[in-house]
């Protein structure tokens, strides 16, 4: 299996949170597509190393450091970001609600921070999402929730 | 196995469980809210049909307390949109534990302080809620995880969580608190030891012969504050529920109560805590105690010990905003809320509030507040600056109008009492 994703890098640090990824003034509706243009609104500018700020539907591709989406349980942190045009975040770890709530999403998510290593905001990167450099660091079963495209399509 | 592994090869109907291991797990009981509810009730229709009911309704709890507060602050009339549709789907969905408003814009409480209040939160059970101070719970012996809105759907349909065991964390608290030094300092302190991801993936279970004397609002405010950490729960055990001796533990520590100094936690993150007499001169404009954290009755009792007899600075807004309302009735009847009011505080209604800016106390740009809830993230609580601390700290540090040690108001009057 193959599928490749191909984009603009936006790459951020350690510790990035879900109130920096989707604050909570927005989460107020059910209107989830109303998220997008306020993704990363908040990221604290220390956590951007371009020094620039994350501009919605910009960007294809997240490249984090350690414990991304640390914080709180919001499932609309994950989706918030897909709406906003990202198709994939690899980051070097991730919080745990996060991590569990991007794969019953079905938003492409890996530990193998090898295939973006030395990646810059804005420049190209490729990534195959179903490729076992892609999904190996992860367990059978959440495998295959993320192929399936979310833990509902699953079920 | 920990007591951890104990309640998930019970809850997944198996002998033994390790860490590592993948259990679908039956869940005891759901919690949900007005920000979830409504997202994860129409996910549920649209996933199993229109006319689909969950499985198991009678274990799902639901009460409206994030947006509470919101028109104190600001005009968002989808906060009160939410409110209604959730009290509309409960109805469809059959759910009977609904702790609906009493009015618009009111609460029952929080959910992480008003359900084990209830009884509704039983020592080994598997409880899951769409909320990440759900590792609470575990002060009363549950296994409690925080979860979002697809595995509530999932939940509506199967019953049960699909979960990783997670690896266990052992840290033995010995010896006695001192005065003035208070739960929230043992886990702010805990926290700037192992960071804010030092326990990411893992359960905390909490051990040794300091338990003995702590409270169960205590116990809630240090599991409630694991997550911080990173921790899936934060567990304490509880009566015959007990991890085996050979238990296998990730890792072990163990810390002095004994010689803890208040704690409190700079901007912008809860794991940058120092002992209060390092903070330096740090100016506050606002002072305020609520939250799932720190807003329990002995967190308005040490508030109001703090401030009684004594005004808030100028210039400092002092707010105190019990968790439920039966703390409200249970401070009011002690005499706290008087004291607080006495001093120059404000009492606003039981919601989750500043803490997630939804309510007074919200900081505007360039303030800086001191807080008893549980994060500090940047934006989290509006566009300033907020310290963590104990609820004496907060209501020291309002009455100082600079972040305080509640220890030299609560010696003043040791020593006011030794002269009588």
């Amino acid at each position: 299996m193959s599928k490749i994703i191909a984009g603009k890098v936006f790459v951020v640090g350690d510790d990035v949170n879900t109130d920096e990824i989707i604050p909570a003034r927005w989460c107020t509706t059910t209107d989830l597509d109303t998220l997008g243009p306020h993704a990363l609104e908040d990221l604290h500018p220390s956590k951007s190393p371009s020094g620039l700020k994350f501009e919605p539907y910009a960007y294809d591709i997240i490249v984090a450091g350690e414990n991304f989406g640390a914080g709180s349980s919001r499932e609309v942190a994950p989706i918030a970001l897909a709406k906003a045009g990202i198709k994939v975040v690899i980051a070097k770890s991730f919080a745990r609600i996060f991590y569990r709530n991007a794969v019953n999403t079905g938003l492409p998510i890996t530990r193998n921070y090898a295939l973006a290593s030395g990646a810059e905001t804005g420049q190209p990167l490729s990534v195959d999402v179903q490729s076992e450099a892609f999904l190996g660091t992860m367990q059978p079963l959440h495998r295959a929730i993320l192929l399936a495209g979310g833990l509902t399509a699953f079920n | 196995m920990t007591v951890a592994e104990k309640i998930l090869a019970k809850a997944a109907g198996v002998d033994y469980v390790e860490p590592g291991m993948l259990v679908y797990a039956t869940v005891d009981r759901v919690i949900t809210h007005e920000l979830t509810l409504p997202v994860a009730a129409e996910q549920f229709w649209h996933g199993y049909g229109r006319d689909a009911k969950p499985k198991n309704a009678e274990q799902i709890l639901f009460v409206a307390d994030h947006t509470i507060q919101i028109p104190l602050i600001r005009d968002d009339w989808q906060s009160q949109n939410m409110v209604e549709k959730s009290a509309e789907y409960v109805k469809e969905l059959g759910i009977q534990h609904a702790f609906l408003p009493p009015a618009p814009f009111t609460s029952q409480g929080i959910c992480h302080v008003l359900f084990p209040e209830l009884g509704l939160i039983q020592p080994d059970t598997l409880v899951a809620v769409i909320d990440s101070h759900t590792s609470t719970h575990g002060a009363f012996g549950a296994f409690a995880v925080g979860i979002g809105n697809t595995d509530l759907t999932e939940i509506m349909a199967s019953g049960r969580l699909l979960l990783d065991v997670p690896p266990t964390i052992r840290v033995n608290l010995e010896g006695r608190l001192p005065e003035g030094v208070y739960a929230k300092d043992v886990i702010l302190f805990i926290l700037s030891q192992v960071g804010i991801n030092g326990f990411t993936n893992c359960v905390v279970e909490f051990g040794g012969l300091a338990l003995a004397h702590l409270s169960a609002d205590d116990r809630s405010t240090i599991s409630n504050m694991t997550v911080e950490g990173g921790a899936t729960c934060g567990i304490w055990p509880v009566g015959q529920l007990r991890s085996d001796a050979n238990a296998e533990y990730k890792q072990a520590m163990s810390y002095d109560l004994s010689r803890l100094e208040p704690y409190v936690a700079v901007a912008y993150s809860a794991a940058n805590g120092k002992p209060v007499g390092q903070i330096g001169n740090v100016p506050i404009e606002i002072a305020w105690v609520g939250s799932c954290t720190g807003g329990k009755l002995e967190d308005v009792a040490a508030a109001a010990d703090v401030v009684r007899g004594h005004k808030v600075a100028k210039g400092v807004q002092f707010i105190v905003a019990p968790a439920t309302l039966n703390v409200m009735q249970e401070a009011g009847r002690r005499g706290y809320l008087r004291d607080i009011i006495e001093a120059g505080g404000h009492i606003a209604q039981s919601a989750c509030g500043a803490c997630i800016a939804m309510g007074p106390g919200t900081t505007q740009e360039g303030q800086v507040a001191v807080y008893s809830s549980n994060r500090n993230f940047k934006g989290r609580s509006g566009k300033g600056m907020v310290y963590l601390a104990s609820p004496a700290t907060v209501a020291a540090s309002a009455l100082a109008g600079r972040v305080a040690d509640p220890r030299e108001f609560l010696h003043e009057k040791v020593e006011a009492w030794g002269h009588e």
